[in-house]
């Protein structure tokens, strides 16, 4: 199975898929903005990295070990906190999300990034917009061929 | 509310700060004055205490200390809301510990025009961030 987390199009960002449970809400502000979820009995953060109270936002997600979980279960500094979700987005491949008006509009992998690669919101930034220019070419060539 | 509890009172005079971003605004509102999502929770969330524009989005995920250009704040009491017949609740999470909640009295009633009306009136002018950095 893919260490990547399975999400649905049209589902909420904080409960990507039907087969997904939010285990712990670390961060809400009108809707929950990180925090940690369950599917298929593996772990996973989520994190907004953009557009927090906007109507369209970007979000991430990375499988975690539950060692990890116990970590950020036991963190109580937000800085702190900070400091371990962006450690575990710079450390693996993650998946990119868009969401706009709380549903989930299309996602992209993050391949792992050099210690010295850009910040997860700009490698997350930079993934969904290729993968809207691989959609947009198809949709014209699919076009073209009808 | 399934997600955080209620840690203590806040007091009639604390200052309660409201993030809104003139840029982006919701259906037309730089600021909300209506839960964003009442099946989640039916209240809508201010910040502790009267925080500048960076200190507001410094509790959000993923935002360093500075606003961007736009983004602004207004301000509040809280008993300017419960004069209003509000209930405000502290409701701190981990990563957000300035969470504060705003709900009707009766938080299972439906929030209506009259209510974001009332909720308006309690702000004062908002304070824009110009020439952030982002």
């Amino acid at each position: 199975m893919s260490d990547q987390i399975h999400l649905r199009i049209g589902a909420e960002p904080w409960r990507p898929a039907d087969t997904a449970k939010i285990d712990k809400v670390l961060n809400h502000y009108d809707i929950p903005l990180a925090g940690i979820i369950q599917q298929h009995r593996r772990y996973y953060i989520f994190e907004c990295l953009d557009g927090h109270a906007n109507e369209s936002n970007l979000w991430a997600y990375a499988e975690i070990t539950r060692q990890e979980r116990r970590q950020i279960l036991r963190t109580r500094d937000k800085q702190e906190l900070q400091k371990l979700f962006t450690s575990i987005l710079k450390s693996r491949s993650f998946t990119a999300a868009v969401a706009i008006d709380h549903g989930l509009e299309m996602a992209a992998v993050v391949e792992r990034q050099r210690d010295t690669g850009p910040a997860p919101v700009k490698a997350a930034s930079k993934a969904i917009t290729r993968k809207a220019e691989t959609v947009r070419a198809v949709n014209a060539l699919a076009a073209c061929c009808n | 509310m399934r997600w955080f509890g209620r840690h203590g009172k806040i007091a009639d005079d604390e200052v309660l700060t409201e993030y809104g971003d003139r840029d982006r605004p919701v259906k037309g509102k730089p600021f909300k004055d209506h839960p964003v999502r009442p099946d989640i929770k039916n209240a809508v969330s201010l910040m502790r205490g009267k925080l500048t524009v960076d200190e507001a989005v410094a509790n959000f995920p993923n935002r360093l200390a500075v606003a961007r250009e736009g983004e602004g704040v207004r301000y509040t009491t809280a008993g300017a809301l419960r004069e209003q017949e509000f209930r405000v609740e502290y409701t701190p999470s981990e990563w957000n510990p300035s969470h504060v909640s705003v709900e009707n009295l009766d938080a299972r009633r439906e929030w209506t025009d009259d209510d974001s009306a009332r909720f308006n009136e309690c702000f004062g002018e908002p304070e824009w961030k110009e020439g952030g950095d982002e």
